[in-house]
């Protein structure tokens, strides 16, 4: 995917870094000789000077004690003798059971390396890879089904009513029923591999795929559409990932989420990259990228990588 | 996992609670630009997590808050004009050598920028102050929000752009 750039400024994680004081002396001349860096101090340090509303710690401690014994009461306070009385309780009881324990929202979460299949309440199946969360409220098939996904999760849909799985980026609304959404940071995309999908951006704009196509999200907020059958068929849950004309950031982002470690680099080839990423072989996964890319691998600790162009 | 740690055991939900109340509540005045909503949400978030403190690890707890309070704030504030206003420690700079003109323009720059913080897109405005006002570092902002640091590291970025940006268009 394009990475998006400011207009003026290549890095787009300079001014962050310039911020916390994290540049290299070259980046720093860099932020210090732009046209605006004047601008940028100044609203440093008047943003510094900006303050929260007070927060009481202690009062709102002690609302929460209330509210926290208020819900504690809710319970059954009738007190009411006749067995009628209780048959009406414990009907309302499922009843209210019934009712209000569906609409609890459920949430779904996988850690780095992790992936978990699970079968939703209305039948409709999920597999959510590593690094995501999947929150939903699903009563059943005839009611509206309203997911909200965070990362990268894979849908086989129960036919039935309305299906949306929402992310910060775009919105998915079933027609068909089985298909791929990926939601990380600034990157969208849904393939759909059976049937049809309605895909929304945050502006108004709608892109229907059928199966083999996929929509992805530009960097200028609208959606495209392709259609090519490999793209649209991810087959991350076989333990892998198939890459296609995919930027090595992208690569080295999906493997820190399958692997637990942290990747630095000063500088990567611009070099695209397809074919797999192995997720339960980390040296595998390594000797890929090393070969294909040209890329050294060195394992500083238990915790980072660092990758160095050239081999060793 | 022992009953100790577990977050149903009293002391552990009030230490979540003393080391996190704050910054929640800051994080949703941040979204909503409304003390009243912000107080509203973080409670409810906290009940929910209270309620929900079986399932919930010590660790998973801060994920589980912020995310809570996020589909909560969607919930409710879907189509709501965000009008944020911040209070300022110090808007005005020490009176003294300054001229009275010299005042009277920074005052008129703190009220753009007041402005303009309330015009970014959330996602930026969020990430922003909670590193200015509230001076977390970017790995906690990351952790809160259930992103990347690099994702922070750039909303960080362009909030810095797009304020330029505002405050110079006015």
């Amino acid at each position: 995917m394009e990475p998006k750039q400011h207009p003026d400024l290549a890095d787009e994680t300079l001014l962050a870094r310039w911020l916390s004081g994290e540049l290299t002396e070259v980046e720093r001349q860099e932020v210090e000789r732009h046209p605006h860096y004047k601008d940028w101090v100044r609203l440093v340090q008047a943003t510094d000077q900006m303050k929260a509303p007070a927060y009481a710690s202690e009062d709102a401690w002690n609302k929460l004690q209330k509210a926290r014994t208020e819900t504690k009461k809710e319970g059954p306070v009738l007190q009411l003798r006749s067995w009628m009385a209780w048959a009406a309780v414990i009907f309302v009881a499922a009843l209210s059971l019934y009712l209000l324990w569906p609409s609890e929202n459920s949430v779904l979460q996988t850690g780095i390396g992790d992936q978990i299949v699970e079968q939703l309440p209305d039948g409709s199946t999920v597999r959510l890879n590593a690094e995501s969360q999947l929150s939903y409220t699903i009563k059943g098939t005839n009611e509206k089904r309203l997911l909200n996904l965070k990362g990268e999760a894979y849908f086989e849909v129960a036919a039935g009513s309305e299906f949306v799985v929402d992310t910060e980026l775009g919105m998915v609304e079933v027609l068909g029923t089985a298909f791929n959404v990926f939601a990380r940071e600034d990157d969208f995309w849904v393939n759909c591999l059976e049937g049809q999908v309605a895909v929304r951006a945050k502006v108004d704009e709608q892109v229907n795929i059928s199966a083999g196509e996929s929509a992805y999200l530009l960097p200028n907020g609208r959606l495209a559409r392709r259609s090519n059958q490999a793209l649209a068929d991810p087959v991350w849950w076989t333990g892998q990932t198939q890459f296609k004309e995919a930027s090595l950031t992208d690569v080295l982002e999906e493997f820190s989420r399958q692997y637990p470690y942290e990747i630095v680099y000063d500088q990567l080839p611009n070099k695209k990259y397809t074919g797999p990423l192995p997720h339960n072989d980390r040296e595998a996964a390594i000797q890929l990228l090393r070969s294909a890319m040209g890329l050294s691998f060195t394992i500083l600790d238990d915790k980072t990588i660092r990758v160095n162009l050239g081999a060793e | 996992m022992t009953e100790s740690d577990h977050v149903c055991e009293e002391a552990v939900f009030e230490g979540l609670f003393r080391q996190l109340g704050q910054g929640l509540q800051n994080f949703l005045y941040y979204k909503t630009g409304n003390l009243k909503q912000a107080e509203d949400l973080s409670q409810e978030a906290w009940l929910r997590l209270w309620k929900a403190c079986a399932k919930v690890t010590p660790a998973k707890a801060k994920s589980f808050l912020f995310t809570v309070a996020n589909n909560l704030f969607l919930d409710e504030a879907k189509h709501r004009q965000v009008v944020l206003k911040y209070a300022q420690e110090n808007p005005v700079p020490i009176a003294g050598q300054e001229s009275p003109q010299y005042q009277l323009e920074e005052t008129e720059f703190y009220q753009q920028l007041q402005s303009a913080i309330g015009a970014l897109p959330e996602k930026s405005r969020v990430v922003f102050l909670m590193n200015r006002i509230d001076k977390l570092p970017y790995r906690e902002i990351a952790e809160r929000l259930g992103i990347s640091q690099k994702a922070v590291e750039k909303r960080m970025s362009k909030a810095l752009v797009e304020l330029r940006k505002l405050t110079q268009s006015i």
